[in-house]
């Protein structure tokens, strides 16, 4: 399985560079910090806040299966806003491999969503919760 | 210039999307926009630039609305130097969405107080001197599609615009022997960047217009409430939806 699998982005805005697993409700992913990256800030590495944007595509690659896994080919939906972001340091220095986690949380049958997303890394504390709004088949 | 030159119309929220349309649209038919930011200044000075463009005088205040003391020290301070406004278009306002059962108390509080709170902070140290310069005055608000119908992930934003609309109508109530109008303006759908990653198709099936509204449309119908051919209407809603509801 291929994050493009279940994800409309294309290029190097993709940033997720593998799915570990992905189930209804659930995805781990995995991401190589590398340094022509967008994003990356030569001196520093990558901000922290990239990391809402890596539990977002994750997020989205659970969206996708479970659209996929509901026979939807063209599934839709879009980010509502992040809370209480957490990130225990700044910046990301190139050469780490990080392994993200996202979980739902809650989701209603209009499509009203909210996943947990956090880093798996030991040695790098990260969590933020992130709402959506996702188009699901039988409302549309 | 025409009759309303040199008429000074604070708009809050005014650094962009439909608050700036609002000021700059001002400008450009004779007021003179006092233009107001929370945090983004560069983008509000922008914006008063360009006001300075159409002879107004560039104003920029800035504070956040949620807060009650900051608002009134910076808006009586404003008036002490610059004169009382004509108008004031109360357009301030942020969303926190989400689905109710994942709503914080923090994203409830954030935007009752900063929309709804909004209201008092702002016009309750404006009342008085409205009422003292014995001359007609307009204060239009800002509500929106989602305070007259309830939205889908909007509990906080949908009740502090339905307040609105409530504080709104009394007040006009409360002005309207001093020829002082109070209306309330109602977009739906409107382009700017808080609707730009939306997926529009889908959104726009529910809207007889079948396209978004462009913020000029919101602030035309605003510049004819501060108008002095508005001068009976007081108490409205008035919305700009495309037939959304």
């Amino acid at each position: 399985m291929k994050p493009a699998d279940f994800l409309p982005l294309r290029g190097r805005i993709l940033l997720i560079d593998e799915i570990i697993e992905v189930r209804r409700g659930y995805a781990k992913t995995r991401v190589r910090v590398e340094a022509d990256r967008p994003f990356f800030d030569p001196d520093h590495g990558w901000p922290s806040w990239v990391l809402i944007e890596l539990i977002a595509q994750s997020v989205g690659i659970v969206g996708g299966y479970d659209a996929k896994v509901a026979g939807d080919p063209d599934p839709k939906g879009f980010l509502l806003g992040t809370r209480r972001f957490r990130a225990g340091q700044s910046w990301i220095p190139a050469g780490i491999t990080l392994e993200i986690e996202v979980t739902e949380a809650y989701l209603d049958p209009g499509g009203m969503a909210a996943y947990d997303g956090r880093l798996l890394n030991h040695d790098i504390e990260a969590d933020c919760r992130v709402n959506l709004y996702r188009q699901m088949p039988e409302n549309t | 210039m025409n009759e309303t030159a040199s008429q000074r119309v604070l708009v809050t929220g005014s650094s962009r999307g439909i608050g700036r349309a609002i000021a700059l649209d001002l400008a450009a038919h004779g007021y003179d926009p006092v233009v107001h930011c929370l945090g983004n200044r560069d983008a509000a000075e922008a914006v008063a630039a360009e006001c300075v463009d159409h002879g107004a005088a560039g104003h920029v205040l800035q504070f956040d609305a949620g807060d009650r003391e900051a608002t009134r020290e910076a808006l009586e301070a404003d008036i002490e130097t610059n004169g009382m406004y004509y108008g004031v278009v109360l357009n301030s306002g942020i969303a926190r969405d989400g689905a109710f059962p994942m709503l914080s108390g923090e994203d409830w509080d954030q935007v009752v107080d900063t929309n709804l709170g909004g209201f008092y902070n702002v016009l309750h140290p404006l009342v008085m001197p409205f009422v003292r310069t014995r001359k007609p005055g307009r204060i239009v608000t800002m509500s929106s599609v989602s305070g007259l119908i309830g939205n889908r992930g909007q509990v906080n934003y949908s009740a502090s615009k339905a307040g609105i609309i409530g504080a709104t109508k009394a007040l006009a109530v409360e002005l309207a022997s001093r020829k002082i109008t109070v209306n309330c303006v109602a977009p739906g759908v409107i382009e700017t960047d808080m609707t730009r990653d939306a997926p529009m198709d889908e959104i726009l099936k529910a809207c007889p217009a079948g396209r978004a509204g462009e913020p000029g449309e919101v602030a035309a119908v605003v510049r004819f409430l501060l108008s002095p051919e508005a001068a009976y209407i007081t108490r409205q809603v008035i919305g700009v939806n495309g037939g959304l509801c």
